[in-house]
């Protein structure tokens, strides 16, 4: 039997990015139809603002202008995240900082992390590594209106308005990939005997049959979670974050925008704070467990600087963990669908692009395709999925705080994997390095443990250093350190770029 | 330091221009604008290139007068070498400003400044009864014929552009003496893509009479040997 036509449930970012991954792999097939249902009733959740570098990889794939995706998506430049009080605030100061950038920390090809680890006291491993870091502190933008279309002098990511987000890929979806657009509310699904869907049963359009289908609905998890019961993966143990408040606050003109998300811990939790060229979108989420619900509001009133108890923050329950399988017959999950973690590391969107790029690239052909498929796509995903928690994780506990039972707990050995157990116990003696992540799918690689535990002042056994290898460090550091301060001179600041690019665009060369 | 006001038969009464046959202005520019309309004569002297403004990174026409930044191959002793004297050049110590919140009026101003200006010699700016002189007349139609082509250049940019033409030129140069010498930050005409325009694309392009300036953009490259041989050779 041949999968021709190919349905997608929900109309977020992940239905829109499953969307435009299956049509750019697929569409020239004439045989194939992909059809994107979406509920006029049900909203899409409504935050996710920050990606990772690879998004820009897959819009370029897709076809779509990075000047008009900045415009219509009132997208702002990220350079990586600014991790504000995760350190004891007695022993490292009061907002104290470090970052987690995106360019690569081996500007010249050498690990300068045994170096650094001789001299940590005095710089940020960050600042020895790249000079992204200073960018960030300066509110420079990683490219100039001259930079062509998807170029940058730094690593970029962005932050984005997730509505408009969906709007225009959809519209591109529609245009470039003749993808089919259908209201309606899914009420059920029909299946065969051997447990593959047939149909969905709608409410306003009766039963429309297709040969396979992307669960993009969301926490619901609509048919793979729900209709097809494959169980969900708790992981509240590892994970203690289970609300989120959140909240859009309006910005002035004429202020600056940070080019960085920022990520400032408090008792319970964290804070994150993304801007946006008119407004902010900023999210308490902490565990219940460790903080009452009328407290959090304070404490986010407090933040934003808002009189009030916070009242009208926005309340968002988050079960954290993942589905046993993602993959399940002619079914697959993308988006939240397949699972959720706290946003720390802006790994929603990053895991929907994954997946449905991932999706995209080995489609199944016929039927008899998939059971192997499937196979391969579970065993993939499950070990990025784990390894994410474990890179979500590993930012509590080996945090120094101890101001509250939710840091303390957070540390204890029984909430962590077995094998975030042991990468750390073998990081004490020795830095990380390549070698420590043994596979394709580990989503974060050396480049980001080495950030986030030496930017959290990690005790690594210093190494000794040769003589050969200091001369080159140095020489490499005083060649980065001139390398910024190049950038800092020519880099515009970030709300005059925004508004360039509006004015102006992008040339795509 | 440029000083640049409008004209008025008050304060200018007397002032005088001074004749600008070596365009000293220019004897550190490496670039000049072009307008679509002179490429097949500015290709007889000049490269002719497409470079990014860096204050809006939008393109525009450039004949190349050096091979460096702050480089006039061209301004040689006091003279100008070029037998065509591309229209941007010909305007100095004349500028046309847009008087803000009216976007076709303008008013002509005058770099006060400049070596050019004279109360004794040269070509005067308003005659006995005050009124502008056809020097200044000329000038003044020169800069809003400038002001016309720009737009139209600006349209044949964009045409280059949206057919994908225009690409980034790494000019890797050998010198006579065998030294490698590398400019950057160039567009040019690509020829292979030209040639590959599926046929509407092609008619388009004639049908805008855009197919000789593109042939003289493309045939201006040869100057560049030219440049390097006077560079090295002399």
């Amino acid at each position: 039997m041949n999968i021709k036509r190919i349905a997608i449930v929900g109309g977020g970012t992940a239905g829109w990015l499953a969307a435009n991954h299956l049509g750019a792999a697929l569409s020239a097939n004439k045989d194939v139809s992909i059809t994107l249902i979406e509920s006029p009733d049900v909203p899409t959740i409504g935050v996710g603002e920050g990606t990772v570098p690879a998004i820009r990889d897959s819009l370029k794939k897709f076809g779509i202008r990075e000047t008009d995706f900045i415009r219509e998506c009132d997208a702002t430049f990220k350079h990586g995240i600014k991790f504000i009080n995760w350190l004891d605030k007695y022993k490292h100061g009061e907002n104290n900082y470090y970052y987690h950038p995106f360019d690569y920390p081996f500007p010249f090809g050498d690990d300068l992390a045994p170096y650094w680890l001789h001299s940590k006291a005095e710089t940020h491993y960050a600042d020895v590594v790249s000079a992204q870091a200073r960018l960030c502190e300066a509110g420079l933008a990683p490219k100039k209106i001259s930079t062509p279309e998807y170029q940058g002098e730094a690593t970029y990511a962005y932050h984005l308005n997730a509505t408009k987000f969906a709007k225009l890929l959809s519209k591109h979806a529609a245009s470039k990939f003749s993808v089919q657009h259908l209201f309606a509310n899914v009420t059920n699904i029909k299946c065969s005997d051997d447990g593959y869907i047939t149909a969905l049963v709608t409410k306003e359009l009766g039963e429309l049959e297709f040969d396979f289908y992307i669960d993009a609905t969301g926490f619901a998890s609509y048919i793979l979670g729900e209709k097809l019961n494959i169980p969900f993966i708790d992981k509240s143990d590892q994970l203690f974050i289970d609300s989120a408040l959140v909240v859009q606050v309006p910005t002035e003109e004429n202020t600056d925008i940070p080019p960085y998300t920022l990520s400032t811990a408090h008792q319970a939790g964290w804070i994150w704070d993304i801007a946006l060229p008119e407004r902010r979108g900023v999210g308490f989420v902490y565990s219940s467990k460790h903080l009452g619900e009328n407290e959090a509001r304070q404490k986010f009133s407090k933040y934003l600087k808002e009189p009030g108890n916070g009242l009208s923050f926005k309340k968002i329950p988050m079960k954290v963990g993942h589905r046993s399988v993602f993959w399940h017959k002619n079914c697959v999950a993308i988006g939240l669908s397949q699972g959720f973690v706290e946003p720390l590391e802006a790994t929603a969107i990053l895991q929907a692009d994954y997946a449905a790029k991932m999706l995209s690239e080995q489609f199944p052909r016929v039927k008899k395709d998939i059971d192997s498929l499937a196979q391969r796509y579970n065993r993939a995903l499950t070990y990025s999925w784990e390894r994410v928690c474990d890179f979500i994780k590993m930012h509590y506990c080996i945090s120094n705080r101890s101001d509250s039972d939710f840091w303390t707990d957070n540390r204890r050995p029984e909430t962590m994997s077995e094998h975030l157990g042991q990468q750390l116990e073998h990081w004490r003696r020795f830095s990380p390095k390549a070698q420590d992540f043994f596979s394709k799918f580990e989503v974060f690689d050396v480049e980001n443990f080495l950030y986030v535990l030496y930017g959290m002042n990690f005790p690594t056994t210093k190494p000794a250093l040769s003589a050969g290898y200091q001369e080159r460090a140095k020489a490499q550091i005083k060649q980065l350190h001139q390398h910024s301060q190049h950038l800092m001179n020519e880099l515009p600041r970030h709300r005059s770029l925004i508004e360039k690019i509006q004015k102006y665009g992008l040339q795509n060369i | 330091m440029a000083s640049i006001k409008p004209i008025n038969k008050i304060t200018h009464k007397h002032t005088k221009v001074r004749d600008n046959k070596s365009l000293a202005h220019a004897k550190d520019q490496h670039i000049v604008p072009l307008v679509v309309q002179e490429f097949s004569s500015a290709a007889q002297d000049y490269p002719i290139a497409f470079v990014k403004e860096s204050e809006t990174g939008r393109f525009k026409a450039v004949a190349l007068l050096g091979l460096k930044s702050s480089e006039n191959l061209f301004y040689v002793e006091g003279k100008w070498r070029g037998l065509y004297i591309p229209q941007h050049l010909r305007t100095y110590p004349f500028y046309l400003a847009t008087q803000s919140g009216s976007s076709d009026k303008a008013a002509l101003c005058i770099d006060e400044d400049s070596e050019l200006i004279s109360e004794v010699e040269g070509q005067p700016l308003f005659d006995e009864q005050g009124e502008q002189t056809d020097f200044v007349n000329s000038l003044c139609d020169t800069l809003v014929d400038i002001k016309h082509k720009s737009k139209q250049t600006d349209a044949f940019i964009a045409t280059l552009l949206d057919k994908s033409l225009l690409s980034r030129k790494t000019l890797e140069l050998r010198t006579p003496g065998g030294e490698s010498y590398d400019i950057s930050g160039l567009y040019s005409i690509d020829e292979e893509k030209l040639n590959n325009l599926p046929n509407e694309d092609f008619l388009e392009l004639r049908n805008k009479g855009m197919l000789a300036p593109i042939f003289a953009a493309l045939l201006s490259m040869a100057r560049i040997n030219y440049m390097v041989n006077f560079k090295f050779n002399r």
